[in-house]
């Protein structure tokens, strides 16, 4: 079943070379649970999206989506053009 | 909050093994094939033999205990032990969903169950008939107390994949 909220938490965790493990510990949650999300297998409750948010210190906008993303570097280079 | 490496099968206080999902899925169908075979056998089994009905119950016992000591007791009996490790909001989605099913599923056996007594206490009169309620009787206490385990057990993914 295709997810009806895209979230952008595997890139994000990346980036900041967290370990799943890591990250579920900030949050307070299991770590199958961050892979349930990356996935998209698991749709978090709006108390959870927040948390995540505030955690990477992003707009809640930038981390979760009910379309899905286009590549963080494609929308980058797209807003220096713009510029 | 939880902030160490447990997964839902350590919480349960099962063993590392139990983090596999066919060995998992094994000890379901162990736990409800076993309860068939006794059934099957008090079904054939001689009524002259005059230890017979006490060999029987003792089976039964015997393999309720183990089923109830394998599952580490996380039935709906102990419920407050199963939630007071705070689980995550998806694990906790997980456990309702399994008593979910597990009312569900307990719902419908125990109506073909009294059915089936019924017509066992009727159709067979006497120590054939007590034996084969009592035998459904423990199915049912079976289901009741390891339905919502047996279900997580079933659809938990191996440690692996998740």
């Amino acid at each position: 079943m295709a997810p009806s909220i895209w979230n952008r938490i595997t890139v994000l965790r990346a980036e900041r070379s967290l370990s799943r493990q890591q990250l579920a510990d900030a949050l307070g949650i299991n770590y199958q649970t961050v892979g349930y999300l990356e996935r998209g297998d698991y749709n978090p409750s709006l108390e959870l999206a927040f948390r995540i948010a505030e955690y990477f210190q992003l707009p809640i906008e930038a981390v979760f989506s009910r379309h899905p993303f286009a590549p963080m570097s494609v929308q980058l280079y797209r807003k220096e053009e713009s510029a | 909050m939880m902030g160490t490496s447990e997964t839902l099968w350590h919480r349960l206080g099962t063993s590392r093994w139990l983090t596999n999902r066919r060995q998992r899925r094994r000890w379901v169908i162990g736990t409800y094939v076993g309860w068939l075979v006794i059934a099957a056998v008090v079904r054939l089994a001689d009524m002259a033999s005059p230890s017979w009905d006490r060999t029987v119950i003792l089976i039964l016992l015997a393999n309720s205990t183990a089923q109830l000591l394998w599952l580490g007791r996380r039935t709906y009996m102990s419920s407050p032990t199963f939630g007071d490790a705070e689980p995550d909001e998806r694990l906790v989605q997980i456990k309702n969903q399994a008593f979910r099913k597990a009312y569900q599923v307990f719902t419908i056996a125990a109506g073909i169950a009294v059915l089936v007594i019924a017509w066992a206490i009727t159709a067979q009169p006497g120590e054939q008939g007590f034996a084969d309620w009592f035998v459904i009787l423990c199915g049912l206490m079976l289901l009741a107390t390891t339905l919502p385990t047996t279900i997580v057990a079933w659809r938990e993914p191996d440690l692996a994949d998740a």
